[in-house]
């Protein structure tokens, strides 16, 4: 099973009403009728860090094997200075499509 | 014998020109163009001439020998393959190839001399004049001086080369977009406009990037943008690691990631797809300063699981492991590893102890959660044996720390139920009652400890409070209404009409109207005719019937009535109309109703139901005989068996095998039924067929079906040896299957020795024991330490404790499986 706070988009801290609104806004973006696998992962989720005593079993006793994405994705949190590629790097890109070179 | 010699493969130039033809035509049409090339060549040597048409099929072996070698990313032997063409074959077929070919090996200026040569034979100008335009775009220089002068690669040139620059150097969204606009829609350079807008859309929005780059057609040699968008704009970092290196650094850039992070992402890219626990835990710790170090002392932690050998770093990286923690690590690694049962509870145990001197918030819970966990564990493991009584200590001790788990009280009524503590299985529902007087599953659970009880009164009582906090709960009501119900009866049987009256009344009132199942009806009419009112009673026993609906389904509820007043049902039958049961014809839906009533009636703990059912066996059986369904068949034989109706449980596992034989189940229902549910009385054939269901239950993990057979051998008269001793808690049988014939002797055997004066007893077992003759399946110490159990008398848990401890078990169902746990 993969991490449930991860897969509900919530803090590992967070409390009941933050992990239920997560939740429900999942359940919006993935409607069962629409896409029932994530519809039943996102549920899986929920119910086993529903409440306080859930959250508890869980890191008792269900030490996943932790998803590098997961960590990667606070370590890669992007900053604001966004960088276009330079005029020269995209020419290269180009070259070295054509050659089938990477 | 000598190998025949093989024949010699005739030599192509041997071959007759008609076998040549038939053979080039195979080798075309199999692909293999490599050898058709040599057939037409040596076809057009022998028949020169144009109308034979050799050069064609030449032309076109050699043509789609090329695209094979492309294919293979071979791009130059297939120039070379091309080239001869003209002079071998006298065509130059689809000229656009070769320029791909070219361009794809880097012959640019060969590449322009053939477009400009074949320009107007090209069938697709456009895809190669997007290739030759990003060429001239890459600043390839044998591209850009041979492009013709009025061409559009060269007249649009400029304005995509500002639009690139523009973007490039960072100008203002406005100013690019300015610059995109002067690169027409008909242009060479457009899907390069499309890349760069699709950029520039990425920085404010990335779902519009997304569309924009879906306009850009796969084969165009921009896709390497395409991607970089895509990735960029869908699921950053993960979807980074789907690009090259060098569309990763770019689309690192893109979303905001600086040089560090990049090289993180870098390294992270190099474990590839499926990174064992080591190389993560090791990638973790070498880049720490890169995360967040709680979440990442926590995923160090929990990859100690996999990779215990990394626990000396974790140590150095994040202090040592706190003793908690490092109690739970070894109780998961335990479990993961399926490791002896009771090593894991130790651990856990070890775990719990460590949390009853802690004075944080969370740890009487937590304790109260690891108890119940190794309850868990210890169900799970039992294989055909009884933990249960650690398993009931562990939810006990769970509610010192934790009182509030209802679930548990429950938990434990129910273990004691069915471990047959009926002291304990009250007090269990009663501490929940105390503790959950307003919850409707422990008051339901209170309804039925009080009717058990015979305490109709109080589990009325509960029942109404469930309606009260819950109008619409249907079992309540049902079970309210079987208590008022149960106390008329009860007044009944006093020869309190009045107030028998008073409590049918209330039943009745509690009926919903589509919901009368003519119970209270009949029970009015039986009131009435032992108060001798023939005629009053007559109406209401019709009324009942016609409310019972189906006639098989009137005649078992007036007889089931009947019974519980201690009155013959048969002095009722002209009564109520309904003829001789014996004649009565019944369906299969007739068949599952009763089924579902027996059931019901056995819930409300109704005994003798196989007596009501004497009278029904001849419609029943026709009626069983026309069924067809093993899930039907299935449902019929377990409602006879509980009822219990021996002759038509056997009756309907006879038919179950004719629809699926030898199933395991079936097998066990028949014997069961026809030894009248005593192992004793089975005879030696069946039992050889029991024992092959159960093993074929036991290899298909058919538990039911396993659990059903073991219980019923270990039933005998025999087993009683394995009863208490001293009180003691339930025995537990022994699994060991065994034909009534051996256990006849060994009981005989059994009542010599109680004969004996106690000094020659010893003398005479030990006689026995030594004579034992030796058995493939079991090893001398437990065939000696069974049979002097048998013989003496003892429990199950004395005759482990007298085994070796790492003496294999080879018992049904825990071959193995009970020595590995059981230390």
């Amino acid at each position: 099973m993969p991490n449930p706070f991860a897969l509900l988009g919530v803090a590992e801290d967070a409390g009941d009403d933050a992990i239920k609104k997560a939740y429900l806004q999942r359940v919006r973006e993935h409607p069962p009728e629409r896409d029932p696998n994530r519809f039943q992962a996102i549920r899986a989720a929920y119910e086993a860090i529903k409440t306080h005593r859930d959250r508890l079993r869980h890191r008792l006793f269900h030490q996943e094997t932790p998803d590098l994405a997961e960590l990667m994705a606070t370590a890669l949190r992007p900053s604001d200075s966004r960088r276009r590629p330079f005029e020269a790097q995209i020419r290269q890109l180009l070259s070295q499509r054509l050659t089938g070179l990477k | 014998m000598r190998k025949p010699i093989p024949q010699p493969r005739a030599r192509l130039e041997d071959l007759p020109t008609q076998e040549l033809i038939a053979r080039g035509a195979v080798l075309l049409s199999a692909q293999d163009y490599k050898d058709a090339i040599d057939v037409y060549k040596l076809l057009l040597k022998r028949e020169p001439q144009p109308e034979a048409g050799w050069g064609e099929s030449l032309a076109m072996a050699y043509l789609e020998r090329a695209r094979q070698l492309a294919q293979k990313a071979m791009y130059r032997e297939a120039t070379v393959l091309w080239e001869n063409l003209p002079t071998l074959c006298g065509q130059a077929p689809r000229p656009e190839l070769y320029i791909d070919w070219l361009l794809h090996s880097g012959q640019y200026a060969k590449a322009m001399r053939a477009y400009t040569h074949h320009a107007t034979a090209l069938s697709t100008a456009g895809e190669l004049e997007t290739s030759l335009a990003a060429l001239a775009l890459a600043d390839q220089k044998d591209v850009l001086q041979a492009i013709p002068p009025n061409s559009p690669l060269r007249s649009h040139l400029a304005v995509a080369q500002d639009a690139l620059r523009a973007y490039g150097q960072g100008e203002t969204e406005d100013v690019v977009r300015e610059r995109l606009k002067a690169i027409s829609i008909r242009s060479p350079y457009r899907d390069l406009r499309q890349a760069l807008a699709a950029l520039l859309k990425l920085e404010t929005d990335p779902t519009g990037a997304l569309a924009l780059i879906e306009r850009i057609p796969p084969t165009s040699p921009y896709q390497d943008l395409v991607e970089l968008v895509r990735a960029a704009a869908t699921d950053p970092p993960r979807a980074l690691l789907t690009l090259a290196p060098a569309q990763r650094e770019l689309a690192g850039g893109l979303i905001g990631l600086d040089a560090r992070q990049i090289k993180l992402l870098k390294d992270w890219a190099r474990l590839g797809d499926h990174p064992s626990d080591k190389a993560k835990f090791e990638f973790i710790a070498a880049n720490l300063a890169s995360f967040d170090r709680k979440q990442a002392r926590r995923a160090c932690l929990a990859l100690l699981l996999g990779y215990p050998q990394g626990a000396k770093t974790y140590t150095h990286l994040f202090g040592p492991l706190p003793p908690f923690e490092a109690q739970q690590l070894k109780a998961l690694r335990a479990e993961r590893e399926d490791d002896d049962l009771d090593r894991t509870l130790g651990h856990w145990q070890a775990c719990v102890a460590l949390l009853r001197h802690e004075t944080a918030p969370d740890s009487r819970l937590m304790a109260a959660l690891i108890l119940r966990h190794m309850a868990e564990l210890l169900n799970k493991g039992d294989d055909g044996w009884d933990d249960g009584a650690r398993l009931r200590d562990c939810l006990e001790q769970s509610l010192r720390f934790d009182p509030d788990d209802r679930d548990v009280y429950l938990q434990l009524a129910v273990l004691h139920k069915n471990a047959d503590n009926d002291k304990e299985y009250h007090q269990w529902v009663e501490q929940a009652v105390k503790r959950f007087p307003d919850d409707p599953l422990v008051l339901l659970a209170a309804v039925k400890t009080a009717t058990a009880r015979k305490a109709h009164k109080k589990a009325a009582g509960f029942a109404a409070r469930v309606l009260e906090l819950d109008p619409i709960n249907t079992k309540a009501r049902t079970v309210l209404i079987n208590a008022h119900l149960a106390h008329a009866r009860k007044l009944m049987r006093a020869d309190k009409y009045a107030l028998a009256e008073k409590e049918l009344d209330s039943a009745g009132q509690l009926e919903r109207d589509n919901a009368r199942t003519g119970i209270v009806e009949i029970n009015r009419g039986l009131l009435a005719l032992q108060q001798r009112q023939r005629e009053p009673g007559r109406r209401w026993l019709r009324e009942g019937v016609r409310l019972a609906g189906r006639p098989l389904l009137a005649w078992v509820r007036l007889a089931v009535e009947a019974l519980r007043l201690k009155l013959d049902p048969a002095d009722f039958q002209r009564d109520v109309e309904l003829g001789d049961p014996r004649r009565l014809s019944a369906s299969r839906a007739d068949l599952l109703a009763l089924a579902q009533l027996l059931n019901a009636y056995r819930e409300e703990e109704v005994s003798n139901l196989g007596s009501v059912l004497e009278d029904l066996e001849k419609p029943l059986q026709r009626a069983i005989k026309a069924l067809t369904s093993e899930d039907d068949l299935l449902l019929m034989c377990e409602s006879l068996h509980q009822a219990p109706h021996h002759g038509l449980l056997e009756y309907a596992a006879s038919r179950a095998l004719e629809v699926q034989p030898e199933r395991p189940l079936f097998v066990y229902y028949q014997i069961y039924g026809r030894a009248n549910g005593k192992p004793d009385l089975v005879k030696d054939r069946d039992y050889g067929r029991l024992e092959h269901a159960l093993e074929r239950a036991d290899a298909t993990k058919d538990h039911r079906a396993v659990t059903s057979i073991t219980r019923f051998l270990s039933q005998s008269p025999f087993s009683l040896p394995f009863g208490p001793r001293g009180g003691g808690p339930a025995p537990l049988p022994l699994p060991i299957p065994m034909p009534p014939k051996m256990r006849r002797e060994i009981e005989d055997m059994r009542r010599e020795l109680e004969r004996l004066p106690p000094a020659l007893r010893g003398r005479m077992l030990d006689q026995i024991l030594d004579e034992l003759p030796p058995d493939d399946e079991f090893p001398p110490e437990i065939q000696r330490a069974i049979m002097k159990m048998m013989l003496l008398g003892g429990n199950i848990e004395d005759l482990m404790d007298e085994l070796p401890e790492d003496l294999p078990l080879p018992f049904p169902g825990g071959r193995g499986g009970r020595g590995k746990r059981r230390s």
